[in-house]
């Protein structure tokens, strides 16, 4: 069975939407991050709540592609935000 | 105490500042000295300038000069390092020290150069030596008024976003000066190890707020181009080129939230040009041409 995640945003992070993406701050690292309107489609998704596997099943809904594609860069998008303290996550 | 007018405040000063203009009352902003000894705010500087930011306080230490005490966007209380002349403290308190004391009085305070252009004003922002004061200065000479240089205030408000002005000085290099014919004689020598000297433009300040119609993001290219940012990295260049998070201190959700709300409500282009002074004068008119015609 595969490994499920579930996300969380971290309290430190403010973010900005805008029309083009959205733009991220770690208010304790005071670094910032510009997410383009994917990058911004799947953080608000993640902002809802919910598992990787929900997130990447609203994807498939969403965006045509292949869904072993959108599971891969669904985790890679996941692990840098954990790496860049933005989210953190515990097995679902 | 004298007081002066500068960035739409009275400030009363006990360190003499020639490069701002005089006003009788104006008690917004008290700028003290404080020579005493153990009167030093307890700074942790392990070698090195420093700044540190709270929502009502901040201090900048910088070594050989002094410490600098913000607070309340009202009081700055300086702290000489032994030996600092006036010149010296000045050069920080009208840059780094303004810009925090704005910033806490809820301005978004731009490292910027404004120029009044029509009914509006527009903006150069840049990394130290992007050519800032240098493009003001050539727009001035073709008649339009100064707003700032080098520190740039903006009132963010419901109704309109507008440009303080600052005070009538623009900091120029040798050899933008003297591209510009401006003879050494003219010019405010700012600190015996400062090259940069201050052309006073008093005849040419405006001295009333004008709404901010467009900015500029000064960056190098071989032939002169004009382009628009998306919104999210217009939002990423105000940040960086804004204060606090120039000094390396992050203004958390507001300052994010004031630099998004800038970015959707003026157009923020980058302009690439040559570096060669000689590039100077068609910039200028460009900019000019630019900043009169509707938004792209």
């Amino acid at each position: 069975m595969e490994r499920n995640r579930r996300i969380q945003i971290n309290d430190s992070v403010a973010s900005a939407e805008l029309d083009d993406g959205v733009v991220l701050l770690n208010a304790d690292t005071g670094i910032y991050f510009g997410l383009d309107e994917v990058g911004a489609r799947i953080w608000r998704l993640i902002e809802g709540g919910g598992t990787e596997a929900e997130v990447a099943r609203r994807l498939l809904d969403e965006f045509d592609a292949e869904p072993s594609q959108v599971k891969r860069d669904l985790s890679d998008f996941v692990n840098l935000l954990v790496s860049n303290d933005l989210a953190t996550v515990a097995p679902a | 105490m004298p007081s002066y007018r500068a960035f739409g405040l009275g400030i009363r000063s006990c360190l003499a500042l020639p490069e701002l203009e005089r006003t009788d009352g104006g008690g917004d902003v008290v700028v003290e000295i404080d020579e005493s000894v153990g009167r030093r705010p307890a700074v942790a500087s392990p070698g090195g300038d420093h700044v540190t930011v709270t929502p009502d306080e901040a201090i900048l230490a910088i070594q050989g000069v002094g410490e600098f005490v913000v607070r309340g966007g009202r009081s700055i209380v300086i702290h000489p390092a032994p030996g600092a002349s006036d010149d010296l403290l000045r050069l920080y308190l009208v840059g780094s020290v303004f810009a925090l004391l704005l910033y806490q009085r809820g301005l978004l305070v731009l490292h910027a150069s404004a120029v009044a252009i029509g009914e509006g004003a527009v903006a150069f922002l840049g990394e130290p030596g992007a050519g800032k004061s240098s493009l003001a200065a050539e727009l001035h000479a073709r008649g339009h008024r100064v707003l700032s240089d080098d520190l740039t205030a903006l009132d963010v408000a419901p109704d309109g976003i507008r440009v303080r002005p600052a005070f009538p000085q623009l900091k120029l290099t040798p050899s933008s000066w003297r591209f510009l014919g401006h003879q050494a004689a003219s010019l405010r020598v700012l600190h015996a190890d400062e090259e940069k000297r201050g052309l006073p433009v008093a005849a040419g300040f405006q001295r009333s707020p004008r709404p901010l119609e467009r900015l500029y993001v000064l960056g190098e290219g071989d032939d002169v181009r004009v382009e628009r940012f998306g919104l999210r990295d217009a939002v990423l260049e105000l940040v960086r080129h804004s204060y606090p998070s120039r000094l390396l201190h992050s203004g958390g959700i507001e300052h994010l939230r004031q630099c998004a709300d800038v970015a959707r409500r003026v157009p923020v282009y980058r302009l690439e040009r040559s570096r060669d002074l000689r590039a100077l004068p068609e910039v200028g008119q460009l900019v000019a041409h630019h900043a009169a015609a509707c938004p792209a």
